[in-house]
């Protein structure tokens, strides 16, 4: 065992040399350029909005370079190996043809890793410095960790299925959505904490109602209590304050939302209800984000380093491309294909089915086939949108280990199938040529 | 017999894209490679000599028949480690130097850091690339290329050598070591299996051979008993008198013999070539083996 790891390092280490002689990492001067030509932009941009154009940008220039370097890399390694033979001489050496492809597999993706680090930190000192040049106007550098709820009830209300929200409850002193949180830490919060709602709104004799009126309630178990009201629409995010020192020593805290007009109900999801703790330092939160950027790029390497063991550079590269617009375009798709699905069940229940078109004027089968082809392909395909970081950080929301697991996890299985289809694509490869 | 490489009716068809037969690049191969003996392969382009290499190293799957390297499968990782593998033309990382290529593979072998090092400093000096050890190797020449081509192959102080075309790009010096060196080799009991166009070299240093044409073995046997002609004899000597030699032609003519050709000795152009450059001084220098380390062939 100790024996293959060494081999395995070693065709890592070779990766990575070989990628330094060929002067990889100067695209890393290339970012930091395009980094610095944001200045440019920054006189037709308020100062406060400096900060968001420049993680805008960061992150965009990190993902494409990232993008360039894994996918041109990855798509040209295994067959330019094959090409001038040089696999020869590795595969005659002690090591098997799988491990020549986990090897490779691994120098790329911590060659991805070092990128990604660099550029993460190249970003946040070129934030700084902007930071401390413009003034009191332009906005902290900030991410909050959030605290979802432990438990979430809807006494006096209904369980709600196949819908957007989770439960339902209609006006009464009686029902209420709540949320429970335990193992809070006092100190883990300013002296006012926040915490962010979203409801829907909806009332039994208005169809169109999307806005109404919530009594909130946070309460402690020893009875001490914060209330107010707020006034929203539906699916807006709104936030409001309270004295963290409501957190006591037992670390549990309530939020109970009550309908206040009479003839509406609010409805909501666990997740609805956030709780932020004080902001965390920055740059630890920005390097969280950035393992989100890097399990992407792992899945774009994998089919493209998996691609490249029986099919040419170029189209392994383009593979890659395709996987990754694919990846970045899987909510539309979905909602595409949602809207097509509701389509053809409306036409299924017509009375005239089999004489029906759908509004594009396509016959249903067409339809019905490149919906289910869209399906297999999203089944497939990871939506990168977990791993979109911008998500977070435009938000000031930092991002939390359960969530960099949960993007784990989503990447793991693509990754894993790849990794294990180029793994036995090279145990079964002839090298006839 | 200890038999280190052997294969059995090694046949390999190579398939077009559709997988259908389209040339027989090896034709039912059976060989017995014994511990110590320098075995060449010859034959014409496309013959199968490569082929032959590449099922060996298990570079390729045969379509029949079976190869082993001491015992093992070719693909088997344990027998691979004691096999060193100089392929026909050097396909070497450009991007790195001698000395981390020769660390590369010496730890594709799992050598500790120090035996890489002094196994890396031994071959290097050997093959006389100490003054360029810190070059990448897009920068060396050919032969030079080559030389660290040998080095690893050497890496892992292999039990078993398979050269491909071992002398070829090498200058008469360079190319005059590589057949000490293989001919050294087989005094410390290693098995040598080599391929080469050029025959001379392959004479000069295999026990055995065998000759392919079109993927079949057409001769196959020890070189000595290959090459003799039975029914002729050439007697060399040193300051024999035109006198003595008329009087010896007129002896084996009156005893029943037919002289067939006479005249002085040549000398091969290699000879010559060494001596010459070792007397011109300019640096380039081929030191022949001392007497007691001299081959047993």
């Amino acid at each position: 065992m100790k024996a293959t790891l060494g081999r395995l390092w070693a065709i890592a280490g070779m990766t990575l040399l070989e990628a330094s002689r060929r002067k990889v990492f100067t695209i890393l001067l290339l970012f930091g350029l395009a980094l610095i030509s944001s200045i440019l932009f920054f006189p037709s941009v308020e100062v406060d909005a400096r900060l968001r154009l420049i993680e805008v940008w960061a992150l965009r220039a990190s993902a494409i370079f990232t993008a360039i370097v894994g996918l041109f890399l990855a798509g040209f390694s295994l067959p330019q190996d094959f090409e001038t033979k040089r696999i020869y001489l590795i595969v005659t050496k002690p090591i098997s043809k799988p491990l020549v492809f986990l090897g490779r597999y691994l120098g790329y993706a911590l060659l991805l890793a070092v990128f990604i680090l660099t550029m993460g930190a190249v970003t946040t000192v070129f934030l700084r410095t902007v930071r401390l040049f413009s003034g009191s106007k332009f906005p902290p550098l900030v991410a909050y960790p959030r605290i979802r709820a432990g438990d979430f009830s809807a006494p006096g209300g209904t369980k709600l299925e196949e819908q957007q929200a989770e439960r339902a409850v209609g006006f009464g002193p009686e029902n209420a959505l709540v949320w429970k949180f335990t193992g809070l830490r006092r100190s883990s919060f300013d002296d006012q904490a926040r915490l962010q709602i979203r409801l829907i709104f909806g009332a039994v004799a208005d169809p169109y109602r999307a806005s109404g009126t919530v009594d909130v309630r946070i309460v402690n178990p020893s009875g001490g209590i914060h209330r107010t009201q707020l006034s929203m629409n539906t699916n807006e995010e709104q936030e409001i304050s309270f004295p963290a020192g409501l957190i006591g020593g037992d670390g549990v805290l309530q939020v109970e939302l009550r309908a206040v007009d009479s003839d509406g109900f609010i409805a909501a999801s666990e997740g609805w209800l956030i709780l932020y703790e004080k902001s965390m330092l920055f740059e630890l939160a920005f390097a969280r984000g950035l393992a989100l950027i890097l399990l992407q790029s792992m899945i774009v390497l994998s089919i493209t380093l998996m691609s490249s063991t029986f099919l040419s550079a170029p189209l392994s590269i383009l593979l890659g491309i395709l996987l990754y617009l694919v990846g970045s375009i899987h909510g539309y798709v979905r909602e595409g294909s949602r809207d097509i699905d509701r389509s053809l069940a409306e036409i299924r229940l017509s009375p005239h089915a089999e004489k029906e078109h759908t509004p594009e004027g396509l016959p249903p089968l067409l339809l019905r086939f490149s919906t289910e082809t869209s399906k297999l392909v999203l089944a497939a395909v990871p939506d990168f949108a977990n791993f979109d970081f911008s998500v977070w950080l435009l938000k000031d929301h930092a991002v939390s280990w359960s969530e960099i697991a949960g993007a784990g996890a989503k990447a793991f299985l693509p990754i894993a199938v790849m990794v294990v289809l180029g793994t036995l694509l090279m145990l079964f490869k002839d090298f006839d040529r | 017999m200890d038999a280190v490489i052997q294969t059995e009716g090694l046949t390999k068809v190579y398939k077009d894209f559709w997988g259908r037969p389209k040339h027989k690049g090896l034709d039912r191969l059976s060989i017995s490679i014994q511990r110590g003996e320098v075995f060449g392969l010859i034959g014409p382009n496309g013959s199968g000599k490569t082929t032959t290499f590449k099922l060996l190293l298990g570079l390729i799957f045969p379509t029949e028949g079976k190869a082993t390297i001491l015992g093992k499968p070719p693909t088997d990782v344990s027998a691979k480690a004691k096999v060193g593998f100089l392929p026909e033309e050097s396909y070497l990382y450009r991007w790195l130097n001698a000395d981390e290529t020769l660390d590369f593979f010496g730890r594709l072998f799992n050598l500790d850091r120090e035996t890489r090092r002094k196994r890396a400093d031994e071959l290097i000096h050997r093959f006389g690339l100490a003054h360029a050890r810190h070059r990448q190797l897009r920068e060396y020449s050919k032969g030079m290329t080559r030389r660290v081509g040998f080095c690893q192959a050497l890496i892992n102080d292999p039990e078993v050598v398979i050269l491909d075309e071992p002398t070829s790009g090498l200058d008469p010096i360079s190319s005059r070591q590589i057949k000490d060196l293989i001919l050294e080799l087989k005094r410390r009991g290693k098995t040598v299996l080599l391929s080469s166009h050029l025959l001379a070299d392959v004479q000069d240093v295999c026990d055995t051979i065998a000759i392919l044409h079109q993927g079949q073995t057409k001769v196959h046997g020890p070189v000595r008993d290959i090459l003799v002609k039975r029914d002729s004899v050439s007697l060399t000597f040193k300051d024999l008198s035109d006198q003595t030699r008329k009087k010896m032609e007129e002896i084996a003519i009156a005893e029943g013999a037919r002289l067939v050709h006479a005249e002085n000795t040549l000398e091969t152009l290699e000879d010559v070539f060494l001596r010459t450059v070792q007397e011109s001084g300019d640096g380039l220098t081929y030191r022949k083996p001392p007497a007691d380390e001299a081959p047993t062939k």
